[in-house]
Parts: C-alpha cells; sequence; structure tokens
C-alpha cells in the first residue's frame, strides 16, 4: 500500500515538473518569434526599464508610448485620388461620341 | 435633364462619400479594377455598375430587399411580357426576343440606377459624388425616365396644363405616393396577399392595375372614402375612377415602330404621333378593388406593325387587348373641365372614347373600351330651382336658376330625404302634367 503510493506521488511529481518545463519552453518560443516577426515592438519591450537607466530622465511621449503598437501607415486609395480630382478627371476623360440620335417622337 | 460631362458623371465627394456607411468599403471591393495611379491599368476588370449582380454586391446588407428583387417591375419588366406574349404567338417569340433585348430590356433599373447614379437609358453618371440616396431624384432618377407622360404631366410641362395639384401646392415626389415596397417588388401589407380568413390568400396581381391599389388616393383623402359632403363623391364614388374627375388632359402616343440603325446599328424608335387628350372609356379591368365602370383610358404607341423590322405579323394576336388603356394620368386638379356642371360629362360625348375616335383597324381591339352610349344630359329639360331654394346646395348642383320643380322622379330616389319630400311629395313623376299637379 505504501509503495502504491509511493509510485502515485512519484508520477505526479514527474507530471509536474514536466508541465512546468513545457511552459517555460512555450513561453520562449513565443518570446523568439515576437522578436523576430516584430523587431520594433520587441525592441519598445524590451527597452531598460526607468530604474535600469540609473535614474535617468525618460521623455514623457516615450514614457506613453511604452508598449503600445505603432500605427500602420494606410494605403493611398488612388480610385478615390483620382476620382474626386475634378481637374484630373477633365484632364484624363475619354470624350464622348456624340451621335445624332435617329429616334423620333415621343419615348 | 441636362446631359453630364464625362468627368461629371464619375466625381466622387471626397469629402461626404468615405464619411458614408458606403464609403467605408474599399472602391474595388465592388468595383474591381487595379489600385494603381495609371488610368489605363486601374481599369482593368472594372465593374462599372456593380449591382447589375444585385445579390453579390448588395445582397449581403439589403438582404430583405435583394430577395424580392425578381418581384419587381423595375427588374424583371415583366409588364412588356404580359402584352406581347398576348399579342403575339409562340411561332413569333424567338424574333421577338430579339426585339425585347435591343430596344426594351436596357430600360430596367439595378439599385445603383435608383440610388447612387443616374440610370443608364439616360447616360447614366453620379448623382450626388458617390453618396447613396436612399431616397432617389424625383427628376434626376424618376422622370429621367418615367418623362414623356407621367414626368411632363406631374411637372406641368404641357402647354396651358397645370402641374399636378400634388407637385404644385403639396411639394410631393414620387416616392411619397410610390414607396419602397412598391419599387422593390415588396407588399407593403398583409392585406395585399391575405384579405380575409387565413385560407383566403389571393394569387400574385399579373397586371398592374390588378389587385390593391398601391397607391390608393383614399390613403390621404380618407374623408372620401368614409363619406364627405361633397355629392358628386357619393353619387360617383364606386362609378368613376378619381381621376375621370380629377385628371386633366394627358399624352397618348400612337404608332411606335423599332429598328436597327442601318448607319451605327444602333436601337431607333419612331412613333408616328403624340397627342394632348381627355378620354373616358370602359374600365375592362373591373375588379373589387376597380369598381369603376368608367376611367380615363390612354392610347398606348403600339401599332399592329411595331416590329416589323424583325419579322411579319409579329403581333398576330393584336386584337386580343385593347390599344386604349385604363391609365391614371399624374396631373391631378381639384377642379377640371370635368367639375364645373354635371352636363361637362353628362351628354358631352367629346369626352368620352366613342367609337369614331377610334383607328378602324383597332375597332375589334377596343370594342371593349368604347362607350357605346353616352350618359345623357341630367339637366336638359330639367326644370331650374326656384330663387327662394337657394339653401338647397344639393339640388342646385342640377337645378341651378329658379322655377318649379316637379315631384321626385325614379332617378332621384337618392335624394328623398326630408327636405325635398316635405314639398315633393314622395311619389314619382311621370308627366309634366303630373308634375303641375305639384306644389
Amino acid at each position: 500500500m505504501s509503495q502504491h503510493k509511493y509510485l502515485l506521488s512519484l508520477t505526479f511529481a514527474i507530471l509536474l515538473i514536466a508541465l512546468g518545463l513545457s511552459g517555460c519552453g512555450q513561453a520562449e518560443l513565443v518570446s523568439a518569434a515576437s522578436e523576430a516577426e516584430a523587431p520594433l515592438e520587441a525592441q519598445v519591450a524590451a527597452a531598460p526599464a526607468e530604474d535600469d537607466l540609473g535614474g535617468a530622465a525618460v521623455p514623457d511621449g516615450l514614457a506613453e508610448d511604452e508598449g503600445e503598437a505603432l500605427p500602420e501607415e494606410a494605403e493611398p486609395d488612388y480610385c478615390l485620388q483620382c476620382h474626386s480630382d475634378q481637374e484630373t478627371l477633365m484632364a484624363v476623360a475619354d470624350p464622348e461620341e456624340e451621335t445624332e440620335s435617329e429616334s423620333e417622337g415621343e419615348g | 435633364m441636362a446631359p453630364l460631362e464625362p468627368w461629371e458623371k464619375v466625381l466622387v465627394d471626397n469629402e461626404v462619400y468615405p464619411q458614408t456607411v458606403h464609403g467605408l468599403i474599399p472602391c474595388t471591393e465592388c468595383h474591381g479594377g487595379v489600385q494603381t495611379l495609371d488610368k489605363e491599368a486601374a481599369h482593368v476588370g472594372l465593374v462599372a455598375n456593380p449591382s447589375e449582380d444585385a445579390e453579390t454586391f448588395c445582397g449581403e446588407c439589403h438582404p430583405n430587399v435583394v430577395a424580392m428583387e425578381e418581384n419587381s417591375l423595375h427588374a424583371n419588366l415583366t409588364g412588356y411580357w404580359t402584352v406581347l406574349d398576348a399579342r403575339s404567338s409562340p411561332a413569333g417569340h424567338e424574333a421577338l426576343e430579339e426585339m425585347f433585348g435591343n430596344h426594351c430590356a436596357s430600360c430596367h433599373a439595378t439599385c445603383g440606377e435608383c440610388h447612387v447614379s443616374q440610370p443608364v437609358p439616360v447616360g447614366g453618371g453620379l448623382i450626388d459624388g458617390h453618396i447613396f440616396n436612399a431616397e432617389p431624384s424625383m427628376t434626376r432618377n424618376c422622370t429621367a425616365c418615367h418623362g414623356s407622360r407621367v414626368g411632363n404631366e406631374f411637372l406641368g410641362k404641357h402647354e396651358d396644363l397645370k402641374a399636378d395639384v400634388h407637385f404644385r401646392q403639396g411639394r410631393m415626389k414620387c416616392v411619397d405616393c410610390h414607396t419602397g415596397h412598391e419599387m422593390h417588388g415588396q407588399v407593403s401589407n398583409c392585406e395585399e396577399c391575405h384579405p380575409g380568413p387565413e385560407s383566403a390568400v389571393l394569387p400574385p396581381p399579373d397586371h398592374r392595375y390588378e389587385g390593391v391599389q398601391t397607391p390608393r388616393c383614399e390613403t390621404c383623402h380618407m374623408n372620401v372614402a368614409v363619406g364627405d359632403d361633397i355629392l358628386m363623391h357619393q353619387q360617383h364614388g364606386s362609378t368613376l375612377s378619381c381621376q375621370v374627375c380629377h385628371s386633366v388632359a394627358y399624352t397618348s402616343c400612337d404608332g411606335c415602330h423599332v429598328s436597327l440603325s442601318e448607319q451605327t446599328g444602333n436601337p431607333v424608335f419612331k412613333t408616328e404621333g403624340s397627342y394632348i387628350g381627355f378620354f373616358i372609356g370602359q374600365n375592362t379591368r373591373k375588379s373589387f378593388d376597380r369598381p369603376y365602370d368608367y376611367v380615363p383610358v390612354r392610347h398606348v404607341p403600339v401599332a399592329r406593325t411595331s416590329f416589323e423590322y424583325y419579322g411579319d405579323d409579329l403581333l398576330v394576336n393584336y386584337d386580343a387587348l385593347p390599344t386604349w388603356v385604363y391609365a391614371t394620368p399624374h396631373n391631378i386638379q381639384r377642379n377640371t373641365p370635368q367639375t364645373e356642371s354635371c352636363d361637362a360629362c353628362h351628354g358631352n360625348a367629346e369626352i368620352f372614347l366613342t367609337a369614331d375616335k377610334v383607328y378602324e383597324e383597332e375597332l375589334i381591339a377596343n370594342q371593349s373600351v368604347v362607350v357605346d352610349v353616352v350618359p345623357g344630359s341630367v339637366t336638359e329639360g330639367v326644370t331650374p330651382i326656384p330663387d327662394n331654394h337657394q339653401e338647397y346646395i344639393v339640388c342646385k348642383a342640377c337645378h341651378e336658376g329658379g322655377g318649379n320643380v316637379p315631384g321626385m322622379p325614379n332617378t332621384h330616389q337618392a335624394y328623398t330625404d326630408e327636405n325635398c319630400l316635405l314639398c315633393h311629395g314622395g311619389s314619382a313623376v311621370a308627366s309634366d302634367t303630373e308634375a303641375e299637379e305639384t306644389p
């Protein structure tokens, strides 16, 4: 009976260790991937804390931005750009062929 | 409607449009094409009128409307085929389908042609910088197509004829009567299909003058429906459509012929004539909802040879339908020549569609419409009302003037109220002799 108890305790302990190890591994993988994919964000994240700078003053803006994603640059909308510019449209519009209607009477 | 310049047709409002719901959708998602500054490359794969495929481009956000599109006359153009089928035989259908494709099919309207741009048949072009308008523009959408009859009548463009009172005084637009439900092929209320018990379901109407009247004058003019103090509404409310008394002259057209231009290959039409007139005919579409004996009738532009460019005798059953048809002119006035007096209509053959006004070759087609006997004068030979009877306004409608009135004739049963009976007795008058005996 005591041997059985010992075996159970041992198995439980091994499982705990294994779980702990796998958790650390995942964290490392995620961290590595983040660094590779978003170096800018990683740099911001890895920037030394205020204490590490030996009490040096940190610009307000940087402190506020710390940890926030940088805005993506919007792609220009060339369709709207052209179609909202009257002068451009007048310059490039294909002239319409004026054909005299051969129809007669009320339609 | 002045035509738009080419650049004007595609100018987008860069300030307002991007702030609208549709402005949040990338251009290329609906219009295809490529995001580049090079014009030619940008327009590769362009879809100019995305709502031609309404299910794909509109249905995701407007599923209820798009689902009913197949019932919309603007989309299915069923009205054309209703009359083409009736006047033709299957042998002519192939030629008629070709004709239809060349001359009629372009007259449909997509979602966009009512809500964002002018209709293609009138040149197209964005209306309001690509802003989607829930309510179509009256002049740039509705009457852009429905112009030669409805538009000209409603807006008062015919010489000496006033604009419709609903426009002139009410400042009403088309959509004030013709709702989105009607335009989208949806029923506006349950009773349009279910008139009574659960089991009673009406078949879908197969004509625009079948089924419940929508729009219906009485929807707004409820006092007329419940019985107002206007004698003529009581007298004629169920026998004449409202337009018989309250519309003025309108356009009819004759002899439209279609062909393809020898020079350009473009579709061409020629109508033999159009004219303004007012004609009362028999109601060939009499029903519970339209019980009238008489309605205004308009000549439609069809002729026996309208489509002869595509084959001989394609309208082999030409006489199957009248060419003078039930009309609801859009030039309503409170006072019209017909409302001036009883004899403006009674005994006035000029305003009835009598046989002499119908082309001989169309007499058979119109025999159900033609008025054989014009309702007789109601004042001819009628003794005028005496001067001391001026307060009897009901009587004055016919008996204006002075003199003696005989006893109550048989035709006056509706007026035998106590005011008249007090003096004129209740018995019918058969002759002038009897009349003299009556006080």
